[in-house]
């Protein structure tokens, strides 16, 4: 009992490190949220920076459709109830035809040819909104450090009431805590609006699904009359006399409709559903360019002739709202501008994070608190996760390895170690050299891999983006090491 | 058909609208610079203004979202340029003086010698509030967030909007006030009986 109510005071310095490695692994976190969401802007252009020799066209016909339907038809040789295409837009200008689990590129004359692969991108992305955990789990912990990053923002503000007051102190030469705070509060001052709005549709996009779920336990649900009829052996064969029986749609007569009704719309995707059945029917999903909600979907009969429009400009107010969340969030409003703009703003609030954690360090040592130890952890968490993405790059280019463990394995080992050896300083310096390396070798690889297709459409624009990542943070590690600036150099 | 973007967007009030962004950035930092408050409000004044242009430029849902972004870049771009940058001189102006951290000697003796009661404490309210800001925070936005979607709207897709603005907002708006108040009785009071009610009233709806 003694021992309960007198604790030793080194079960409190075992506390106060469990407590302080817990609040550094939700800000590291938060990092790896920020930062892949930051890579994730261009998550298009890194699908074709994956297979950069497919050839790109904007062109569409509906005789180029129906070659690509009837392709994926005979190659599966079963009836499909459904195909989807993903048709060429301004940042995804191919055609990528899924069915049955497949997912196929589809040349100019109908032709399916390279299956599509975006197992790296796809990392990127999963690892932005669901950390790379089972999606279920994962899109909800995300959209939590939505909310929690919206509480940052809003206390931030309480909490400095004199933040405006400096709004444009920027003293990179001084104090490393100086600095640190400097770089913290007008990144977060001036980038706030933006830093609200990523927050906010974060924690929407992430909580829907709770949304949902909880809003399920309070409603009755209604009988489903579809579910409730189960298909017997005899509807199945009716179905696959039908399927036999009626032909495709007329896409050549729906894609001239449709570019005749709605000829500024930007189609992104065409839907068939109970293909050559009585209900078969086709969906065309397109955004208005002026418009950030999606999509206003043009549906058509299986003779091809125009039925209705729904959502999209049909949508309620809410609808709109809420069907703008998504491409809000990613900057995909705007084309190359937007997303560039949305990625410097996306590094100022990867930079917010470091340094708010820079500046807790600080305040620590200060304190005579123990801080060198998570001080490297921390160097780890912030270069090493910048620099393992390259890496990750570089090794699935190469040897095709898997990207999540290298990334994540990765880091478990580059912290583990760092707990127990080095400086902050050698960590922080040792891993920035690393990460521009490692940054400038991704495009060298890639156009070694790929000769002058590496230089072209969305794989120009990533190889540019490794280039500017490389060249930035190599221009970060010459300042650090400049005698003004050696002693307020890290991050 | 499917190129699209900038052509939608009018280059002429766009051009104007970044223009009057600057110009207000001007002079909002002119006012900070030399402590002159005679350009602070027609700064913000046309910082304003140039929003509704950028929303003319590219309507309400394109324009304002890509003038808003503009013009965080443009401040952010004006402080990066006008900041203090270290030198290349050996003889930098990183003195003694600069190079102390503000509040650096704050801490007194005893200050730091109280630290492992303090720790105790802070252990404790930490975990605490951790509980506050987190499942009772969480548990009463939702329950707030079902209730009002319930009560609000009879539309699908305003129900669900509702409901996931509410909870966006209110949570952490929660979890702020459980972190900036030093008493923790009153938040925990008013959101455990608040979720209780709203809980209530949705059984029985």
């Amino acid at each position: 009992m003694s021992l309960l109510n007198k604790p030793s005071a080194g079960f409190f310095r075992q506390m106060l490190s469990g407590h302080s490695v817990l609040g550094l692994t939700a800000a590291f976190l938060m990092y790896v949220i920020c930062l892949s969401g930051t890579f994730d802007v261009f998550f298009k252009e890194f699908w074709r920076w994956e297979q950069p020799t497919i050839a790109e066209s904007m062109e569409v016909s509906g005789e180029r459709i129906e070659q690509a339907v009837r392709n994926a038809m005979a190659e599966h040789n079963e009836p499909l109830p459904f195909i989807g295409l993903d048709m060429p837009t301004s940042d995804w200008p191919r055609m990528v035809i899924s069915y049955d689990g497949q997912r196929r590129h589809v040349a100019q004359d109908g032709a399916l040819i390279e299956p599509v692969d975006r197992s790296w991108a796809f990392f990127m992305a999963r690892l932005h909104f669901a950390l790379n955990l089972p999606l279920q789990l994962g899109i909800v912990i995300v959209g939590i450090f939505g909310v929690v990053l919206t509480a940052l923002i809003i206390s931030g503000f309480l909490a400095h009431p004199g933040i405006l007051r400096d709004a444009f102190s920027f003293r990179m030469n001084r104090s490393r805590q100086l600095q640190q705070t400097d770089l913290h509060n007008r990144l977060s001052v001036w980038g706030a609006p933006f830093h609200f709005i990523i927050a906010v549709t974060g924690a929407i996009l992430g909580l829907s699904g709770m949304v949902t779920l909880a809003a399920s336990l309070f409603s009755t649900p209604e009988p489903d009359s579809a579910s409730v009829i189960p298909e017997t052996p005899a509807t199945v064969i009716q179905r696959d006399e039908q399927q036999t029986a009626v032909p495709l749609p007329d896409f050549a007569s729906i894609w001239a409709d449709f570019t005749e009704r709605a000829p500024d719309d930007q189609v992104f995707y065409l839907s068939l559903y109970d293909i050559a059945t009585p209900e078969q029917r086709v969906i065309v999903n397109a955004i208005r360019p002026d418009r950030l909600y999606w999509s206003n979907n043009h549906l058509y009969s299986t003779e091809g002739q125009y039925l209705e429009t729904t959502n999209g400009d049909n949508a309620s107010l809410a609808g709109k709202v809420q069907s703008s969340l998504f491409r809000l969030h990613f900057g995909h409003f705007g084309g190359i501008p937007v997303k560039i703009m949305f990625l410097l703003l996306g590094a100022a609030l990867c930079v917010i994070t470091a340094s708010g954690v820079n500046i807790w360090l600080a305040k620590r040592r200060q304190r005579k608190l123990p801080a060198e130890a998570i001080d490297r952890v921390w160097q780890v968490a912030v270069w090493g996760t910048l620099g393992l993405i390259p890496l990750s790059a570089v090794l699935y280019l190469i040897l095709n390895v898997p990207p999540v463990p290298v990334f994540w394995i990765g880091l478990a080992v580059l912290a583990i170690v760092a707990w127990r050896a080095g400086t902050a300083a050698i960590w922080s310096s040792r891993l920035r050299a690393a990460t521009w390396v490692l940054s400038l070798t991704v495009p060298i690889i890639h156009t070694l891999y790929y000769g002058q297709a590496s230089w072209m459409g969305g794989s120009l624009i990533i190889n540019l983006l490794w280039v500017s990542i490389a060249a930035g943070v190599a221009l970060f590690q010459f300042n650090a090491a400049l005698p003004g600036a050696r002693q307020v150099a890290r991050p | 058909m499917t190129e699209f973007y900038w052509q939608h967007i009018d280059s002429l009030w766009a051009g104007a609208a970044t223009l009057l962004m600057l110009s207000g950035i001007a002079l909002i930092y002119r006012s900070w610079r030399w402590q002159k408050r005679a350009g602070l409000v027609p700064g913000w004044l046309f910082l304003l203004v140039s929003l509704p242009g950028w929303s003319i430029a590219g309507t309400a849902w394109i324009g304002l979202p890509t003038g808003f972004s503009l013009l965080m870049l443009i401040a952010l771009g004006w402080i990066l340029i006008q900041g203090q940058w270290p030198t290349h001189s050996a003889n930098s102006p990183v003195s003694p003086q600069h190079s102390a951290s503000p509040g650096a000697n704050n801490m007194s003796a005893e200050t730091i010698a109280e630290f492992p009661s303090v720790s105790r404490a802070a252990l404790k309210r930490g975990a605490l509030r951790l509980l506050l800001a987190g499942p009772l925070a969480a548990g009463f936005s939702l329950s707030v967030a079902l209730l009002l979607g319930q009560l609000l709207t009879d539309t699908d897709a305003g129900r669900v909007l509702v409901q996931e603005l509410t909870l966006s907002l209110l949570w952490p708006l929660c979890m702020a006030w459980v972190c900036l108040v030093r008493a923790l009785r009153k938040p925990a009071l008013i959101m455990a009986g608040s979720t209780i009610v709203a809980v209530t009233m949705l059984s029985l709806i």
